[in-house]
């Protein structure tokens, strides 16, 4: 190889070099090769090729351009007296010039990309090398905001389906997290340690909403459509157990400043101290955990809730349950829709923070109502914990869902009634005159049976 | 009769230091390149090594000046062959001349104590 090399090197000399004393040049190197082994004969062999080289080129150029050695000599050869000839030496060429500077720029261009693109490729973990870059950057964001939980995703430990926790014990109690395989089994969500178990948590925190939301949501209206809504975007998430739900807003709805738009959830706070909170979606809880417990705190210190269903096409069931949870005043049996057969619900263990648990708390429904809504709608009625408002849902409740409470099947028997008949437009302002009347201590509406 | 003959312009004084060892090597027998370059090396003790570029150069130089001469030369095998190089009487003068010159700076180095006491 480096007779290769040098090979391609001589091709620089003079071709009067080459011819004489090419196949010299390479014997001499061949010679120097076979005599100096070792790391630093080499070494040193390199070096004085390299010295060589250089300084040959430019000698041989020299020589080349030469007229054949000028003697000075007499006019006639005289026996016995020396005739000196000195080798003379030119200035060196415009040509020798060019050589130099070409061989140098070239050594430039090849150190700038040995520096440029010798880097090594930057390595990648296993685990974050398969998430998109908008991904990573929010995982290093939860892991800033709570470096504790940033192993939660890894497994943290499980929890455990039947452990019933009391409320008001949330500083002593124990981290919990759910792994995959519990997720399906137990709903049980502790909103203290404010993390699920994911593969990539976004904490999204609303902003306080402006004035023209605050107005819009104090009309009677509330931005509804007398007849029938068409809707602007259909944002599709995917809930944990692998179900495609849609998230979709009406157009006529201008989202607040309180509503992520991706997470679906608003909350206010309105006269009297009652507190709303829109719903169009039960988003997946590993994306907007953090908006639904931030909306919950925004609302917890409110004298009444209601909870706009209206729109709520259904979503996750885990967050269904943890939206329940702050409601709840102690441990209730959850039937979900993955509980089938004789399989026992899990336990809904309540939120400790929670000050709503004993709050009068309004949902407002409507026929667009549906699956995991519909869920909500019944399980909170059926423990007597929420007044329905509105119209009847739509009877479309999650694949497989059951009414534990008889055994009767959801499916084909028509929707949820609610507990106070009225129009889909009119509950908002029914439910808050409700609320207001249970803030001053008036009695509520009796409940109409299912 | 010697006609007076023009003295010869002497346009570079001394001979080049590559060349000059290349005709001390070549005094006491006839070498091939690789020995030419292993003679310096050592009567400069390690000092000088002549690469390819610079030996051969050089090499083409005095031969063009006729300080040396190409003979044929044979390897340790016939499928070696080397061409060695004689040093001519030319080149020899030249030699003697170059060390003459360099003996003369030698003594003035010695009367000037350069040397600081040490015999060279």
């Amino acid at each position: 190889m480096s007779e290769k090399i040098y090979a391609l090197l001589l091709r620089l000399y003079p071709a009067r070099f080459r011819k004489e004393h090419g196949n010299e040049a390479l014997q001499l190197l061949r010679d120097r090769l076979r005599d100096e082994q070792g790391l630093w004969l080499r070494w040193r062999l390199a070096c004085d090729l390299a010295a060589d080289y250089f300084g040959g080129l430019v000698q041989s150029w020299s020589i080349a351009g030469e007229a054949p050695l000028v003697a000075a000599t007499t006019s006639r050869d005289l026996p016995d007296i020396p005739t000196f000839r000195i080798l003379e030496r030119q200035p060196l060429r415009p040509g020798l010039l060019l050589i130099a500077g070409g061989v140098s720029a070239v050594v430039l261009a090849a150190f700038s990309f040995v520096l440029q693109y010798g880097r090594p490729y930057p390595s990648s973990e296993s685990s974050e090398s398969q998430d998109s870059p908008i991904e990573r950057v929010i995982a290093q964001a939860n892991r800033e905001i709570n470096p504790a939980n940033s192993d939660e995703s890894a497994g943290g430990e499980k929890s455990n389906s039947q452990g019933a926790l009391s409320p008001g014990n949330s500083s002593e109690r124990p981290r919990r997290t759910l792994s995959a395989a519990d997720e399906r089994r137990s709903i049980q969500i502790n909103a203290n340690e404010a993390s699920v178990a994911s593969s990539s948590p976004i904490r999204v925190a609303p902003p306080a909403p402006g004035a023209i939301q605050r107005k819009m949501l104090e009309s009677p209206e509330n931005g509804l459509d007398s007849g029938s809504q068409t809707f602007a975007r259909d944002t599709r998430t995917t809930a944990p157990h692998g179900a495609t739900v849609s998230a979709i807003q009406a157009p006529n709805f201008v989202a607040p400043a309180t509503q992520s738009a991706d997470c679906a959830i608003e909350a206010e706070v309105l006269s009297h101290n009652i507190g709303y909170m829109r719903l169009d979606a039960f988003t997946n809880p590993a994306v907007c955990h953090i908006a639904m417990r931030a909306a919950m705190s925004r609302l917890n210190n409110t004298e009444a809730l209601i909870v706009d269903l209206r729109r709520n096409r259904g979503g996750s069931p885990q967050m269904v349950a943890y939206l329940a949870a702050w409601l709840i005043p102690h441990p209730e049996d959850w039937p979900a829709a993955q509980n089938l057969g004789s399989e026992k619900a899990p336990s809904l263990i309540p939120v400790a923070e929670s000050r709503l648990a004993n709050k009068p708390v309004y949902v407002l429904t409507s026929q667009v109502t549906r699956c995991a809504a519909e869920q909500f709608c019944y399980n909170l009625s059926n423990l007597h914990r929420v007044t329905l408002v509105g119209e009847t849902t739509a009877g479309v409740p999650p694949v497989g869902a059951s009414r534990p409470y008889d055994g009767v099947c959801l499916e084909g028997r028509g929707g949820v009634r609610p507990d106070v008949l009225t129009s889909a437009a009119d509950a908002m302002q029914r439910a808050r005159e409700l609320a207001w009347s249970a803030v001053r201590g008036h009695p509520r509406t009796s409940r109409q049976p299912n | 009769m010697i006609e007076d003959a023009p003295v010869p312009k002497r346009k570079l004084d001394p001979l080049p230091a590559a060349a000059f060892q290349i005709l001390l090597s070549l005094a006491d027998e006839d070498r091939h390149g690789y020995g030419i370059m292993r003679q310096v090396e050592e009567q400069t003790e390690g000092r000088t090594r002549l690469g390819p570029g610079t030996l051969y150069s050089s090499i083409q130089a005095l031969l063009d000046a006729g300080l040396i001469e190409e003979v044929s030369g044979a390897g340790k095998n016939e499928n070696e062959r080397r061409r060695c190089y004689r040093l001519s009487t030319t080149g020899r003068k030249v030699a003697q001349h170059e060390a003459d010159r360099l003996a003369c700076i030698l003594r003035v180095a010695r009367a000037k104590e350069v040397f600081r006491g040490e015999y060279v």
